[in-house]
């Protein structure tokens, strides 16, 4: 394929594109109100993911990549958005997002933690390309982000969605580092995820049984 | 020569052709609207009816009041001298900063703002108060986007950025470029007082705040004080429009080039005026306490476009 927007230097230009919208989506995720926009924002992060996948996979000359791509798009833009989607509708809780730091500073210091993960990603031997740093300034960041947001929300349901958040961080190293992860492999971290998900929307659905509420900060209150 | 030939020009096209643009985007946008709009020339016909008005000034006010218009006007005039416009130079390039421009549409805030409480009037009063708690939030967002320009081309003059900009051609589009023009524009429409951050023609008194700040002026005053805000309006569309690919070094030789360079620039203001006005047509205004998420929002914008302009630097991506 000797197209004119696929040679390496256009690659890297649109591997750099992704990532800015990627990590411009993690603040945004950060800084909405509502979980319904909240999973939309985590959906389309991961179609995101999966396009700088196949892009990856495009320079890589492999197939794997491809894989994996297909994968991510049809297991976290559709199949985790929606059991999420199912969940939040079942537990019946506010749809606005509580939390312990304003929205507007949560945002800021989203911001502060993007500066840190690529300020200390040039830190890391292994970023040797221009390409595989950017990545890994954006994974260190989601990781940092979802980390934040796992921190700082009141709802036992924004943890689930800060989770992801990480687990799409960490996704992104792998295909920074590791162009040709096998396909059985990715097949594994993928069921974990499902898995994850559904025993996740169960566990919030027993807290709503239980204590009456996904609050977290009212978990502490002895039931008997 | 050159130089004082595009001095004239840009001179003359700020004071001559702001009303034109207000009210063409104003036009545009009863258009979208369905309403017939008011006609083309009226920003001139407001100004004349200003202009031949009497001008009332409260017992209570004093010399402060007198002389803001003409700090106002003045000074957004000097600011409107600093950016190119037409060409890759601007008229004044011997001292054009970005620091010297934000802090000359800071001057004309400052005078704005201390002349509203003057006559002692509840309404100015709150609208400067407001128009203090945007300034604050819109001005370091604006000084970082541009800042992450100015990172970029090495230099902190606007016509070294546009000279260093129509070099590099289409390679510039970088990931940071585009995050920090993203926050450039929501700032300046910030700046320009419209729709998401306040509504230019609701004349509810609590609602607005540039308004808010003229209710005590009549006549001449008054007709100066919209004329800069239309000034001021045009100024930051041109700044905008500087930073919208594509880029050409004007060749002052050639009528043709000079011809073209001009048309160009119309052809991105046009292109701005109809985005603002679709964003005024179908965004509704953000409450006032809402608007520091929105600002707040485009400040990490304009942190992560810099850190990935620096991050491109330091990588070997592009050469200042």
């Amino acid at each position: 394929m000797s197209l004119d927007i696929l040679t390496p230097e256009r690659i890297s230009q649109w591997i750099g594109f992704l990532v800015a919208i990627a990590l411009i989506t993690g603040v945004l995720m950060v800084g909405c109100r509502r979980l319904q926009e909240m999973i939309r924002l985590f959906a389309f992060q991961s179609f995101v993911l999966a396009l700088l996948t196949l892009l990856t996979g495009f320079s890589a000359h492999s197939l794997h990549p491809y894989f994996a791509a297909g994968i991510t798009f049809f297991g976290k833009c559709f199949l985790i958005p929606y059991f999420l989607t199912y969940v939040m509708n079942h537990v019946q809780m506010r749809r606005e997002v509580e939390t312990v730091v304003s929205l507007p500073t949560s945002m800021l210091l989203s911001g502060g933690l993007i500066m840190m993960a690529f300020y200390f990603s040039h830190f890391i031997p292994i970023s040797g390309t221009d390409l595989l740093s950017k990545l890994l300034g954006l994974s260190i960041s989601l990781v940092l982000i979802g980390l934040f947001m796992m921190m700082t929300r009141k709802k036992a349901f924004t943890e689930v969605i800060g989770l992801y958040l990480m687990e799409n961080g960490v996704y992104t190293l792998t295909i920074a580092t590791i162009f040709e992860m096998p396909a059985i492999i990715e097949m594994g971290i993928f069921l974990d995820l499902v898995i994850g998900v559904l025993v996740m929307g169960v566990w919030v659905y027993r807290i709503k049984q239980t204590f009456d509420t996904v609050n977290i900060e009212e978990l502490r209150k002895l039931k008997g | 020569m050159e130089s004082s030939v595009i001095v004239l020009l840009q001179v003359g096209f700020m004071l001559l052709l702001s009303p034109f643009i207000n009210t063409l985007m104003k036009k545009m946008k009863a258009i979208l609207q369905g309403r017939q709009g008011p006609p083309l020339m009226q920003g001139y016909y407001d100004l004349l009816k200003y202009f031949r008005k009497e001008t009332v000034v409260s017992e209570q006010a004093s010399w402060i009041f007198s002389i803001t218009p003409l700090v106002v006007f003045s000074s957004t005039l000097v600011a409107a001298l600093i950016i190119p416009t037409f060409f890759h130079v601007a008229a004044i390039n011997f001292l054009g900063g970005i620091i010297l421009l934000l802090y000359l549409l800071g001057l004309g805030r400052f005078f704005m703002v201390s002349a509203a409480m003057e006559p002692g009037g509840g309404f100015c009063g709150m609208a400067s108060s407001r128009e203090m708690m945007l300034s604050t939030l819109i001005e370091p967002v604006m000084l970082l986007s541009l800042f992450v320009f100015a990172t970029m081309a090495q230099s902190s003059n606007l016509t070294s950025i546009m000279n260093w900009l129509s070099g590099q051609g289409l390679a510039l589009i970088t990931p940071g470029y585009i995050v920090a023009f993203l926050a450039l524009m929501i700032v300046c429409i910030a700046e320009m007082g419209r729709v998401p951050f306040d509504n230019p023609e609701t004349h509810y008194e609590l609602t607005m705040i540039h308004e808010g700040m003229l209710l005590e002026y009549s006549g001449k005053p008054l007709g100066l004080m919209f004329w800069s805000s239309w000034m001021k309006q045009l100024l930051l569309l041109s700044l905008l429009a500087s930073f919208i690919p594509p880029w050409k070094i004007v060749d002052f030789t050639s009528l043709q080039s000079i011809l073209m360079a001009i048309l160009l620039y119309l052809l991105k203001l046009l292109f701005l005026c109809l985005f603002v006005v679709l964003i005024e047509t179908t965004i509704a205004k953000v409450r006032l306490f809402r608007v520091k998420d929105l600002l707040g929002a485009s400040f990490v914008l304009a942190i992560i476009a810099l850190i990935l302009s620096v991050h491109q630097a330091t990588a070997g991506g592009i050469k200042p």
